[in-house]
């Protein structure tokens, strides 16, 4: 009895391991250790792909019109680029622009406020917002639980079919953890595999005398949360961190966001109130707004003569990773939703 | 010997369901209180219409209980099973404990699908309680969603309570948190902070054995 036990256990173990392939997050070595890693929270190929499925789905909205995609589509570094702000169902528009997503493997804290301490609540916030997905972890589970699609999949990864709230969650967590950008030219160059030309080099420079501070490489931010001198925008009155803190000397502060393949995450900062590099560049060299919790390093502002803008420019434009933005394993799930 | 043995498993089982259990109830005024019923208050009413709150971690005696309980006053069952039958010591946290919270999402009774987890923000709201105020005429929505767990506004409680020898239901009296609707506070209360940390303190004295 024990031996046929141990026999079907150990079928099972083999079966269950090839179905179920672990995989790793791939990054240059200099680069530092992922908050979210191996250890402690396994990344599942299965999983990986189920959760893009999901990410892709517009059953996750209330009128099954809008999907994560939407507002963060792969091609845009998973963000979008026709609105300030993001754009949800019915048109309506909500009071940030969506931040791109990537190397989320590295963050403490998500979102421009960090009110998200965990990548597996993530999704909640725009499944709940009216202005976004107007539905709720609830309505999904019961849409999910009818779609054999799904319930296939589940079967194969779980030992049994059932949707919950909390594997849909973690599913797009996989998904968002697995994102992971670092083939840009810069990169390619830091490896020793590509060079700078000149002015790529003077803009790499420049970058690292005045910006590098808060867009620290390798990842292009420290994710801490900075008052950069915009003016408070009077109709939208956002508070940034002081949401999330109640706490006065976080007020007007926002994450500083990664400037990675930042040729194609405008429109730029948290209301997406800039088009283009140029102006954001123009924002630090002369309209930095004071208030009493700006930045101490934006006292002065950060000033540029106008060849350094375009060879700032110019360097930034290295920071772009196309091999990431068109990666099949990114892409709409074709073959998932052909299914019938 | 059959007959024996079917009369064993029947009084055992009896005895689980009979006595391996702690009713959890709401109460007002020493009433046990009906969901969408008005309540006197004062000189006026109150009408309640939603209670939800976690105990979690809950230990009987000197046994730590595999499951905690999700109390919803719209559900007709809520108690904490319980292996011993006298209950003279409990100790609960009133909430999901901050290490819970900080491993993000779990499954079970804390699966966001029950609406007890917040999406603006990180956490689970430890305690719910909504309803409406009728006073001089007018009728005023309250929500009170206690929760929190950084930033210095951590809203777990943890509880113990001794009971006497007959002890047959753990109680939680709203008296003392329906007196705020009385002051000037705040009757919207859905976020972390000084306000959920003073009405957690009240709801920590809030339970009693009975």
């Amino acid at each position: 009895m024990r031996l046929v036990a141990i026999f079907f256990g150990l079928i099972f173990l083999l079966v269950g391991f090839r179905s179920n392939q672990s995989i790793e997050l791939i990054f240059p070595s200099s680069w530092p250790e992922p908050i979210y890693n191996g250890n402690n929270y396994p990344l599942n190929e299965q999983k990986v792909e189920l959760g893009r499925a999901l990410f892709f789905d517009p059953q996750l909205s209330s009128d099954n019109t809008i999907s994560c995609a939407s507002c963060h589509s792969p091609y845009n570094a998973f963000t979008h680029v026709d609105h300030q702000l993001s754009h949800g169902i019915n048109d309506r528009i909500g009071t940030r622009n969506s931040p791109a997503i990537f190397n989320l493997a590295w963050q403490k804290d998500l979102m421009w406020d960090g009110a998200i301490h965990h990548i597996d609540a993530q999704a909640l916030a725009p499944i709940n917002h009216p202005d976004e997905m107007g539905s709720s972890i609830n309505e999904i589970v019961q849409k999910l639980n009818k779609d054999d699609r799904y319930k296939r999949v589940f079967k194969s990864i779980y030992s049994d079919d059932l949707i919950t709230g909390e594997r849909v969650l973690k599913l797009l967590g996989q998904f968002m953890i697995s994102l992971v950008s670092c083939d840009s030219k810069y990169d390619r160059v830091m490896s020793g595999r590509d060079k700078f030309d000149e002015q790529e080099k003077r803009g790499y420079e420049l970058f690292c005398k005045n910006c590098s501070e808060c867009h620290k490489e390798p990842l292009f931010s420290d994710y801490s949360f900075r008052n950069n001198g915009l003016e408070s925008d009077p109709q939208l009155k956002d508070i940034g961190r002081m949401k999330v803190t109640q706490n006065r000397m976080d007020s007007l502060k926002f994450k500083v966001p990664s400037l990675r393949n930042i040729e194609f995450t405008f429109p730029y900062m948290h209301d997406g109130r800039y088009k283009k590099l140029t102006e954001v560049i123009d924002h630090y060299d002369r309209k930095i707004h004071f208030s009493n919790t700006l930045d101490p390093i934006l006292e002065k502002g950060i000033h540029f003569t106008t060849n350094e803008k375009v060879d700032l420019v110019a360097f930034l434009l290295t920071l772009t990773d196309k091999n990431f933005m068109f990666a099949p394993e990114h892409g709409y799930p074709k073959d998932f939703f052909d299914q019938k | 010997m059959i007959r024996t043995i079917f009369i064993l498993i029947l009084f055992v089982a009896l005895r689980v369901s009979a006595q391996d259990s702690i009713p959890v109830k709401v109460m007002y005024d020493r009433l046990e209180l009906q969901p969408g019923k008005t309540i006197l208050f004062q000189n006026d009413s109150i009408r309640i219409d939603v209670v939800k709150f976690y105990l979690t971690n809950v230990v009987v005696g000197e046994s730590e209980l595999s499951s905690g309980l999700l109390f919803d006053l719209e559900e007709d069952q809520n108690y904490l099973l319980t292996p011993v039958s006298q209950i003279d010591e409990v100790q609960f946290t009133l909430g999901v404990d901050s290490l819970t919270n900080a491993n993000g999402i779990s499954g079970g009774i804390l699966d966001p699908i029950h609406g007890m987890y917040w999406s603006w923000q990180s956490g689970y709201i430890n305690f719910k309680l909504e309803g409406i105020h009728f006073e001089n005429g007018i009728a005023e929505e309250f929500s009170f969603h206690i929760g929190g767990f950084l930033n210095g506004y951590n809203c777990e409680r943890r509880i113990q309570l001794e009971g006497s020898s007959n002890v047959s239901r753990l109680e939680l009296d709203l008296n003392s948190i329906l007196q705020t609707l009385s002051t000037d506070q705040a009757k919207k209360i859905m976020s972390p902070g000084k306000r959920a940390m003073e009405l957690a303190d009240i709801l920590a004295g809030s339970f009693f054995l009975r």
